[in-house]
């Protein structure tokens, strides 16, 4: 058997070596002169794609070495009627079968995370049903995990976020439930038990339903302690709770992304990072807008460290291919800056921008700049993006799940890379070689989509309501556990 | 003719005592319909009608299989009424009062499938405290909303509004307004004057499960809920608060719990441009739509202000006097709350002189 899958390794590397080199000989061809390293544009393999073996509907992809062999392993959450997510072994850069993992329910989200300090890599999915919870599973260090346990939140959790909140060196949680606008917020006692800390509420001041659809955690304070960022879709805003320190939070600031030609995006995703080096975390968002391109939207961090402001001016197109669904940011081309993936949807091109700012430290003006999208792969649907080094050559790959086939992409990164690292082709692709055909016309009758939020306004946020709640329709079924364990018998 | 007049009264008085009795089979003191047991009947009365209509037996005999089949058929949720107080949390689906049972289920699904658990208790704590209109009479002196419930001209910073839209309110001022679910829902925001600082009190009764919100900020942001106070439908309430200078909004919105309610408060208006059908049935309304708000400001720094004209003077300094002395049950003129107007609230009145901040 390990013969069997010695030899397909091999076959699979032979093939990505001919097809790197395919694509490089193509790239000199058709594009003529190689360019600066670092600078982009961005060079990207055929995908390879691996098919979920049952119908899985995939949200999202996170990436950790959960068997501590030292590549980085994939988990893939998904809305599956049998409460499966899937873990795929990383094997010297080859992604294996993807392994079932056995969570109770249709799951949104994955932290991958030492919960609770004994070196091995833990789970903690957010699971998607009216009675929310968490569904954690311990890691044993070699890739299998002790069966879940739950830790009840509200109605349906779309994302969580790992981090330390409270200062104490091990991870915390912080949970939100989409269908209400709250934060739970769980504190780690040191040895992977949580205590619930006081809740925290996020956008109360609309009229709308704020439907919460995605966390994450930044010092946009630069205090030291770690604020939490949540999207919320219905409310179009991008809401921060400032950390007081020990996990205490002061009550939600709400800012909209800036406005494209007068309209406000709708918002389905988060990613964090220094964008214009300037040493502190802005936030960048995908906007969904009707009639006009997809956009990218900057809240450019105005780095004070006794409130928290943002300059919003900036939105860079994305697409105008599709509603710009999923986001991640990553230097994939290795000039020291982060460049913005955005996942797309209806149809779904994957679109990468180069970051281009000339940082104030290097003579700048700090501005950020992301240059033109260049699309690297197109399908459906990408509902999540992340990137990270999976074939270990030292640059980052991009990763994507496609929720129409049940898929992940795995997007080999062989943009020259301006550290030296990397596969080392200098080069331009018009396009990616096998790249489908590209429909233009956008994949919502906007005629027929309601008003979601029921704020009055049908705009981008509830067509990123709509796409969002994609594939729910299992939900209610799944979780129609009329008489749950331990009810009274029939 | 009289035998078949007697025959006749005796058919309806056994068809009464027949029906009085298939009432009796469907009800609180039976397990629910979708379990099979001995009795005759089960919990939920609309779900037991319909099954003993299409089956006697089942109203009869006894409550079996067949029976749960017809219901599964015939009811669908059948959650409500179900055993379980709506104020404990069970681990089956619904509660016992049917009407608090449906009000929940319709906002929550969840709790109408799933099991009734801790938030289906804090919503039924929330809203169910009273369904039954609860009609606010409006103070001669009250100012109305001036919003009709399918306009929406002070909805803040709700649709796409760049600044906050909003009716301005004054110390003193009592607005008699009306708050709909009517899609867009509505919402009311009225500006807080800016110049004004110091300790407010908003009184707010309501026929409806309310919250007052404070806010601050910009519609673009940074915008921030700094507080919120929940009252229940046909009460009133006080809620004080300290505000420092800025923009602040004192924002009213039907709901409780961080939960707007979605629906139950139906605008009561017909709307021209689509008037309502002949055939059309009205939505059904949970509650009354209005609202009293009452808006007090520095209450506490001009308690000395016996008559409320805004001066502390010899009017307020007759009035101490006339009280002199021990304190009934309310005695404005107590200054320091120590029951007994005496020397010490002389005091208070005295370095307290002149107009009120």
């Amino acid at each position: 058997m390990e013969t069997f899958v010695r030899l397909g390794s091999r076959i699979i590397r032979s093939g990505t070596s001919i097809v790197r080199l395919s694509a490089f000989v193509v790239s000199v061809l058709v594009i003529g002169e190689p360019t600066v390293r670092g600078d982009g544009p961005f060079l990207f393999g055929p995908p390879q794609i691996v098919t979920m073996p049952t119908p899985h509907s995939p949200t999202m992809v996170a990436t950790g070495d959960v068997d501590g062999d030292g590549d980085l392993d994939v988990v893939v959450p998904g809305r599956n009627v049998e409460g499966f997510a899937y873990l795929l072994l990383n094997e010297g850069g080859v992604l294996g079968v993807p392994i079932e993992l056995v969570t109770g329910g249709q799951t949104d989200w994955v932290e991958i995370v030492d919960l609770d300090g004994d070196g091995r890599l833990d789970l903690c999915f957010a699971v998607r049903a009216l009675r929310g919870r968490l569904s954690i599973l311990r890691g044993n260090g070699d890739g299998t995990f002790v069966d879940f346990e739950e830790i009840s939140l509200g109605r349906e959790p779309r994302s969580v976020v790992v981090d330390d909140l409270d200062g104490d060196g091990d991870p915390d949680i912080a949970a939100m439930n989409h269908r209400l606008p709250i934060i739970e917020i769980l504190l780690n006692d040191g040895t992977g038990g949580f205590d619930r800390a006081p809740q925290v509420v996020v956008g109360r001041s609309g009229v709308g339903i704020p439907f919460p659809q995605s966390i994450r955690t930044a010092d946009l304070d630069a205090d030291g302690d770690r604020d939490l960022v949540i999207v919320a879709t219905g409310a179009s805003r991008v809401f921060v709770c400032r950390n007081q320190g020990d996990a205490t939070f002061e009550p939600s600031d709400g800012w909209r992304p800036s406005r494209v030609n007068g309209q406000i995006g709708g918002m389905t995703d988060l990613a964090v990072g220094d964008l214009d080096l300037d040493g502190d975390e802005d936030l960048v968002v995908p906007l969904i807008l009707i009639g006009e391109p997809s956009h990218v939207g900057v809240f450019e961090n105005r780095g004070s460290t006794s409130s928290i402001g943002f300059d919003r001016d900036l939105a860079f197109p994305s697409t105008n291919l599709g509603y710009a669904f999923a986001i991640a940011l990553g230097d994939l081309d290795g000039d020291d800056d982060l460049d913005v993936v955005v996942g797309h949807a209806l149809p779904g091109p994957v679109m990468v921008l180069d970051n281009r700012t000339v940082p104030i430290s290097a003579g700048g003006d700090g501005t950020i700049l992301l240059e033109p999208p260049q699309q690297i792969a197109n399908d459906s649907f990408f509902r999540g993006i992340a990137v990270a080094d999976i074939d270990g050559d030292c640059d980052l790959d991009v990763l994507a799940v496609e929720l129409i086939s049940n898929s992940l992409w795995i997007l080999p990164n062989l943009t020259p890379q301006a550290s030296g690292c990397g596969d080392g082709f200098v080069g331009r692709v018009a396009a990616l070689p096998g790249s489908k055909g590209l429909p233009v016309v956008p994949g919502i009758n906007l005629d027929r989509l309601a008003d979601l939020d029921r704020n009055g306004v049908v705009n981008g946020s509830d067509i990123a309501l709509f796409l969002a709640a994609m594939r729910g329709d299992r939900t209610q079924d799944a979780e129609r556990d009329r008489r749950p364990k331990g009810a009274t018998p029939r | 003719m009289t035998h078949l007049a007697f025959l006749f009264v005796i058919a309806m008085c056994a068809s009464a005592t027949l029906s009085v009795a298939a009432q009796q089979e469907c009800g609180p003191e039976l397990p629910p319909c979708d379990e099979p047991h001995g009795e005759p009947g089960c919990l939920q009365p609309g779900c037991c009608e319909i099954v003993c209509e299409t089956d006697p037996f089942c109203c009869e005999v006894s409550w079996d299989e067949t029976c749960v089949e017809q219901a599964a058929k015939l009811c669908g949720d059948i959650a409500c009424p179900n055993l379980g107080e709506c104020l404990a949390v069970h681990d089956t689906p619904g509660c016992l009062d049917e009407a608090c049972c449906e009000l929940v289920r319709l906002h929550d699904p969840f709790c109408g499938y799933g099991t009734w658990d801790s938030i289906c208790v804090a919503e039924a704590a929330g809203w169910c405290g009273a369904t039954l209109e609860c009609p606010i009479e409006p103070p001669l002196d009250a100012i109305p909303e001036g919003e009709p419930c399918l306009d929406r001209i002070n909805d803040g910073c709700s649709q796409n509004a760049i600044e906050a839209v909003s009716s301005i309110l004054h110390c003193g001022d009592k607005i008699y307004g009306k708050t709909t679910t009517t899609v867009p829902r509505d919402v009311d925001w009225y500006r807080l004057p800016s110049t004004t600082d110091g300790i407010w009190t908003a009184t707010l009764s309501t026929e409806f499960p309310a919250r007052l919100l404070l806010v601050t900020g910009d519609c673009e942001g940074p915008i921030r809920t700094v507080d919120e106070h929940h009252v229940d439908p046909c009460t009133s309430d006080d809620w004080s608060f300290v505000l420092p200078e800025g923009e602040w909004y004192l924002v009213v919105e039907a709901g409780v719990s961080d939960r707007p309610l979605r629906s139950g408060l139906p605008c009561d208006e017909i709307d021209p441009k689509n008037p309502p059908g002949d055939d059309d049935e009205p939505l059904p309304r949970e509650y009354g739509l209005h609202y009293l708000l009452q808006v007090d400001c520095n209450a506490v720094d001009c308690e000395a202000d016996l008559n409320g004209d805004g001066t502390i003077d010899g009017q307020d300094l007759g009035l101490l006097f006339v009280a002199w002395g021990v304190c009934p049950d309310a005695c404005p003129a107590d200054l320091d709350g120590n029951a007994v107007v005496d020397g010490q609230d002389l005091g208070l009145l005295f370095v307290a002189w002149g107009s009120c901040p």
